[in-house]
């Protein structure tokens, strides 16, 4: 496809004057229409190179509806020739008018696989609208049959801000040649150029950009810059995620907007406990910054049972989608913990609405201020730090860090309790949120490894702790109900068929584990940490761990 | 891909209206269809105004000299191609009895697009012959249409006995649908109670009787197009939904 725009000082009718002259033509009677880009709040469908439009004629016709179109990013370059197959769109029409927000708003087929597949727990929004006034002119062959599409369409952002005015050429397969010669009209000889696809223009105007969220701590800092002002950096963007995801997490659209919430709120935490020592008198009991990891830790349990039974309502669709042999008991057990979930939710919206959240935000924005206007920063030794360079600081947290994960995997025999496991699995993240902080200072290729090596080990130890806490939680919700009067049956058999399949991988990944841990501990593996830590320092004299 | 083949061995049964209009109900639905045009008459492609004229013919296609991806031609509606008809066509048996396993090549001719289309609909010539053969073995289901007259009926029958045989190629399922229906004929009220009660696999809707379909060489479109609330419109799109939940 092809999308060229018109010049300000040239006509519309110009255009459609030289396409008339210059071949057989049909204009289609000029229409109105609202058009909504749609994806979820982290762009899922952007990530996997499609777009997603959903359009409706401004008037209701008489049959109202909707068409929706997954297509392929768009496309500002010179005409190419068209390939059938997963390239091209995929068009449908949708009854009804208003904006689908899950798959399942959609008829059953390969648009709404492609966008399930993608989409997971999220849900669609609304990214970019803009309203469009569209002259469609089909270019026709001898037989009247359509050999290509010109859409000349004026745009506004929501009917306010002008977007300009651009051609849109749609070749039609097998029939390339059509499209090449209306091409040359339109860029050779009325010399169109280019133009940014609409989606993006109306996007630009609404101050945003395709992919502008991302649930990863993508932080770009530079060597040279100082850890006061790299510390800043990471827990504004943190402060960020929170702060955008406050609305969807308040609305309930999806999980995930909780999600990315506490994972903030996690790293941030842990991002605060790992430097404690550089903070100097900021870190002292009363100070801010332990007062700020109190408050998170409060809004962490605040959010926590909304996200617990949002992943036994995972877990439960999960066994249902594999064939669990109780599908009518995992039925009723899900309306139980939606019912649970309803209140935990009205609980976590009053937490967020309080004044203590409030003034939680407030000193979470104030640890984004510079800490060297304030008391003295000085590190273990006494020695003010925090002006120093990021990267030498950063590298003595990951070597600590991965001591710390080391000290205590080593510490764990066959009969060691199960907080044992927990405990390594809180160290392994702390390390794992202490690389993806400093990841832009890290060597790639080193760091990539070292999280590879890392991530095996915390994929056992959260398999592990993860069916620990909610088989524990599920008996629990079974001896509430078996107690209840109106306890249903059903439920207690699913949670009895969950809490046994919940054992059976506890104790599998519980198995699994001296193997995992042997494989991160083993010396070329601790080598990778040693030399990401170096990478790090810009320092070859770096002692890692033993 | 599922390949559906409109056929009959009787000849102006509707086979080729319900191709084009299911192909157009398939699209409309979002399922990236192709419908192949493999009757010499190319009356699919004249409904859908692209010329009958396959380069290199049915020789080049049957011996995959060229890839058919470059045959294909785009109709006037989204997610709808055609593979044209070309009048080599009529000797597709003979082009097809030169190749070593003749009833399994027209499978082979579609196996490289498979991954880029959800359904192909092969609108077949009438007849049983090799050609015929090849698409019992290439498709998933025929869909049959059935005027309520005794003639079409023992079609239905001959074509169920053949699929029976021992050996026979291929093994579709063979939906058939009441086609052309005039209900105020009590020959085809009578017919149709035959029908149901014969064992054959009929599907519930029914297309009936209409100038409206006839229409669609006058306006060389699918039905939905132009006439989208008639009753023929209406009876493709419910055959369609019909259908593919039968796939």
């Amino acid at each position: 496809m092809v999308c060229l725009l018109v010049p300000p000082d040239l006509a519309i009718e110009e255009v459609l004057g030289a396409l008339a002259r210059s071949r057989r033509c049909a204009e289609e009677p000029a229409r109105t229409v609202r058009q909504t880009w749609l994806d979820s709040f982290d762009w899922r469908l952007h990530r996997r190179g499609w777009t997603l439009l959903h359009e409706t004629e401004t008037h209701v016709p008489e049959v109202p509806g909707a068409t929706l179109e997954l297509l392929p990013h768009a496309s500002t370059g010179t005409t190419k020739p068209s390939q059938p197959g997963p390239g091209q769109p995929v068009r449908i029409w949708l009854p009804g008018q208003s904006l689908p927000t899950h798959p399942v708003d959609l008829p059953p087929g390969r648009l709404r696989q492609a966008i399930a597949e993608a989409l997971g727990v999220r849900c669609l929004g609304p990214v970019a609208g803009t309203l469009t006034v569209r002259r469609s002119v089909r270019i026709l062959n001898a037989d009247h049959k359509t050999v290509a599409w010109v859409l000349v369409e004026t745009s506004t952002l929501s009917g306010r801000l002008p977007l300009g005015t651009r051609v849109r050429l749609m070749p039609v397969l097998g029939y390339d040649r059509a499209a090449l010669e209306v091409s040359s009209l339109l860029e050779g000889d009325l010399g169109l150029q280019s133009a940014e696809d609409l989606c993006s223009a109306a996007l630009a105007a609404a101050g945003r950009r395709a992919g502008d969220y991302s649930s990863k701590l993508n932080v770009a800092l530079r060597a040279s810059q100082t850890f006061d002002s790299a510390m800043r950096a990471l827990l504004s963007h943190l402060m960020c995620t929170v702060e955008a995801n406050l609305a969807g997490a308040r609305s309930d659209l999806d999980p995930e907007f909780l999600h990315d919430i506490r994972v903030a709120v996690r790293r941030c935490r842990s991002l605060l406990g790992e430097a404690a020592p550089y903070f100097g008198d900021l870190a002292e009991p009363g100070g801010p910054i332990v007062r700020l990891r109190d408050e998170l830790a409060w809004l962490g349990e605040a959010t926590g049972p909304t996200r617990d039974l949002d992943v036994w309502l995972v877990t439960l669709d999960e066994e249902l989608a594999g064939g669990a042999p109780v599908p009518d008991e995992l039925g009723a057990l899900r309306e139980v913990i939606e019912e649970r979930r309803k209140v935990a939710h009205r609980r976590l919206v009053a937490a967020l609405d309080s004044p203590r959240f409030r003034e939680l935000m407030k000193l979470w924005a104030d640890a984004t201020k510079p800490y060297s206007t304030g008391p003295a920063n000085t590190g273990p030794a006494g020695d003010v730090v925090m002006t120093q360079p990021a990267g030498p600081i950063a590298a003595e947290l990951v070597i600590r860090a991965h001591r710390r994960v080391l000290r205590r995997g080593r510490a764990i025999a066959t009969g060691s309790p199960d907080a044992a496991l927990h405990d390594l699995r809180k160290a392994a993240k702390r390390l794992r949120y202490l690389l993806e902080s400093f990841e832009s200072l890290c060597p790639g290729q080193v760091l990539d490894k070292v999280v590879a090596e890392l991530k095996a080990l915390q994929d056992n130890l959260g398999e592990f702790q993860d069916c620990a806490v909610q088989a524990a939680s599920l008996a629990q919700l079974g001896r509430d109900l078996a107690t209840s009067t109106a306890g249903p049956s059903q439920a207690l058999i699913a949670i009895g068929y969950l809490v046994a399949s919940l054992e059976t991988r506890r104790v599998q990944a519980r198995a699994d584990f001296a193997k995992r841990f042997a494989s991160f501990e083993r010396p070329a593996a601790r080598q990778l940490v040693t030399s990401l830590a170096r990478g790090l320092a810009s320092d070859p004299r770096i002692k890692g761990a033993k | 891909m599922k390949v559906i083949a409109s056929y009959s061995i009787k000849g102006g049964v509707g086979k080729t209206a319900a191709a084009v209009n299911l192909a157009y109900e398939s699209a409309l639905s979002g399922a990236r269809t192709l419908l192949w045009d493999l009757d010499p008459q190319g009356a699919a492609s004249h409904y859908l105004r692209v010329r009958a004229k396959v380069k290199g013919g049915g020789h080049a296609l049957v011996t995959a000299k060229a890839p058919l991806a470059q045959r294909l031609k785009g109709s006037d509606f989204p997610n709808l191609d055609l593979l044209p008809s070309d009048f080599s066509y009529r000797h597709l048996d003979l082009e097809l009895d030169d190749t070593r396993h003749p009833t399994t090549r027209l499978r082979k001719v579609l196996a490289p697009i498979a991954a880029d289309y959800d359904y192909a609909l092969l609108d077949c010539a009438p007849g049983i012959s090799l050609v015929s053969e090849a698409v019992f073995t290439a498709s998933d289901a025929l869909v049959v249409p059935v005027i309520p007259t005794t003639l079409s009926v023992r079609t239905l029958d001959q074509l169920t006995a053949f699929l029976a045989e021992p050996g026979a190629a291929g093994r579709p399922k063979v939906l058939s649908f009441a086609s052309m229906v005039d209900h105020r004929k009590r020959l085809h009220a009578e017919t149709l109670a035959a029908l149901a009660r014969s064992g054959h696999d009929v599907l519930a809707t029914q297309v009936p009787t209409a100038s409206d379909v006839e229409k669609m060489g006058i306006h060389r479109a699918p039905v939905a197009t132009y006439a989208p609330q008639s009753a023929s419109a209406q009876a493709y799109r419910a055959l369609w939904k019909e259908i593919s939940s039968r796939l």
